[in-house]
């Protein structure tokens, strides 16, 4: 595996008084920084590197010559930044019979899913309700044998869990480079020899012949644009899971889903979350027969 | 008991695109906060909102947890979408961007009450109009309170 960062980032630091600092962030906001720390003197952003510095000195130039704030722009190469808490976790309990554990703590032969993962800034510890719902659903069903898409993967723990639990072919894809260096390690870590790891989307992959389960733990705007993407993707008779969202979402989305001839499945709920399971029927629901 | 605050962290965020890039990586990161939570919870919170810059206030506990509130949008935001140019005024006194009417001050100062120090809607605009004005935002017309 290469060492190289998959990112690179241009950091802006910019010092400025707040009554200045308050107008200069939607400015520069306007060029595709869209992320802003507040600090005492002033704030720092930052994007992945693509504005050529000439156009910040366009912008932020006669501002500096004006004496009303002072900058400097910098790339720097992406790390992991949560490696504090990834070295700080416990592991986790998701159910009787499976735990997800970071590769520091010792295995237990005697809980049968017992997955190791390394995230790196990759969503899906197992930690959060999202991940633990769609785990939590999984363990219920027989999936020896089928096949499964993981979208918008994060570290790859639902495509691991479901080579786990016997699926024979599973694919997994993320838009962000650090997360398929994530899947790339977990799934290694694991012994896993039927997830395929992609970068790119629902409408770039190519994943190939449609699945039995799709698996989407995103969130409900992404949810809501990329469901037709899903349920092309998916075998009849399949099943789609859908989790990331708040409990509110779910008439949105289960309203989208009944557009795509989906039929509601079930829901559950932890805290303000929700998942929720759909069915592609075996025979397409016959509507506007005209 | 009540948990030890270690620190605050203030962001200003785009709703729904919160990530772990810069500079919420490493400002988080380094006091142990799960990024990725609060990139989560931050997304999920905004799915209305794409896009709309948003202040965001963290604190950050002794324990490594953290709440955050999600406050209106900062008022120069809003006077620039009102008046729809790409920049500020570098010399505001002299150099004026573009104008706004009291109507869209109004609605600004709608939006702002709940965050601003005003108990009523007059003052608000008032210090609409003064966040205006130093931008190098005019406000044209008289304000409705002196009609």
């Amino acid at each position: 595996m290469s060492s190289q960062s998959p990112t690179q980032h241009l950091v802006l630091t910019v010092t400025a008084v707040p009554e200045v600092a308050e107008f200069v962030i939607p400015m520069v906001a306007e060029l595709g920084f869209d992320t802003f720390e507040e600090t005492e003197v002033g704030f720092v952003t930052s994007m992945l590197a693509q504005v050529p510095h000439t156009d910040l000195d366009v912008l932020l130039g006669p501002l500096a010559e004006s004496g009303m704030i002072s900058y400097t722009a910098q790339v720097i190469e992406g790390q992991n930044w949560n490696a504090v808490w990834e070295a700080s976790i416990d592991p986790v309990r998701i159910a009787q019979d499976c735990r997800v554990r970071a590769a520091f703590h010792v295995p237990d032969r005697t809980i049968r899913y017992d997955i190791v993962i390394t995230p790196k800034m990759a969503f899906g510890t197992g930690h959060h309700a999202t991940t633990a719902q769609v785990m939590r659903y999984m363990l219920k069903h027989d999936l020896s044998g089928l096949s499964v898409l993981d979208a918008g993967s994060g570290s790859g723990v639902l495509a691991i869990l479901a080579e786990l639990q016997g699926a024979n072919r599973v694919f997994a894809y993320d838009n962000d480079p650090w997360c398929v260096e994530s899947i790339a390690e977990n799934i290694a870590g694991n012994g896993c020899q039927q997830v395929v790891g992609a970068l790119g989307t629902i409408r770039t992959v190519e994943a190939g012949e449609p699945f039995d389960w799709v698996l989407a733990n995103i969130n409900r705007n992404i949810l809501l644009d990329e469901m037709d993407g899903y349920e092309r993707n998916l075998k009849a008779g399949g099943k789609l899971v859908l989790s990331g969202f708040h409990e509110e979402d779910i008439a949105a989305l289960t309203a989208k889903a009944s557009a795509l001839d989906l039929h509601y499945h079930t829901h559950t709920l932890e805290g303000p979350w929700a998942m929720l399971a759909f069915n592609k029927p075996m025979i397409p629901t016959l509507t506007n027969t005209d | 008991m009540a948990k030890e605050i270690a620190t605050y962290v203030k962001l200003q965020v785009k709703g729904a695109q919160a990530n772990p890039a810069p500079p919420i990586g490493p400002a988080l990161g380094s006091k142990g906060v799960n990024i990725m939570e609060f990139c989560k919870q931050f997304n999920a919170r905004t799915q209305d909102k794409p896009g709309q810059l948003l202040p965001v206030l963290l604190t950050v506990f002794t324990d490594k947890s953290f709440e955050f509130v999600i406050k209106t949008p900062p008022a120069p935001n809003l006077l620039l979408e009102a008046v729809k140019v790409k920049s500020g005024s570098a010399e505001p006194n002299r150099k004026k961007i573009g104008s706004v009417t009291w109507d869209q001050v109004k609605t600004i100062a709608e939006i702002k009450m709940p965050d601003l120090n005003a108990f009523t809607l007059q003052s608000a605009m008032s210090m609409v109009a003064g966040t205006a004005r130093s931008m190098g935002i005019t406000v044209s017309g008289t304000p409705p309170w002196e009609q």
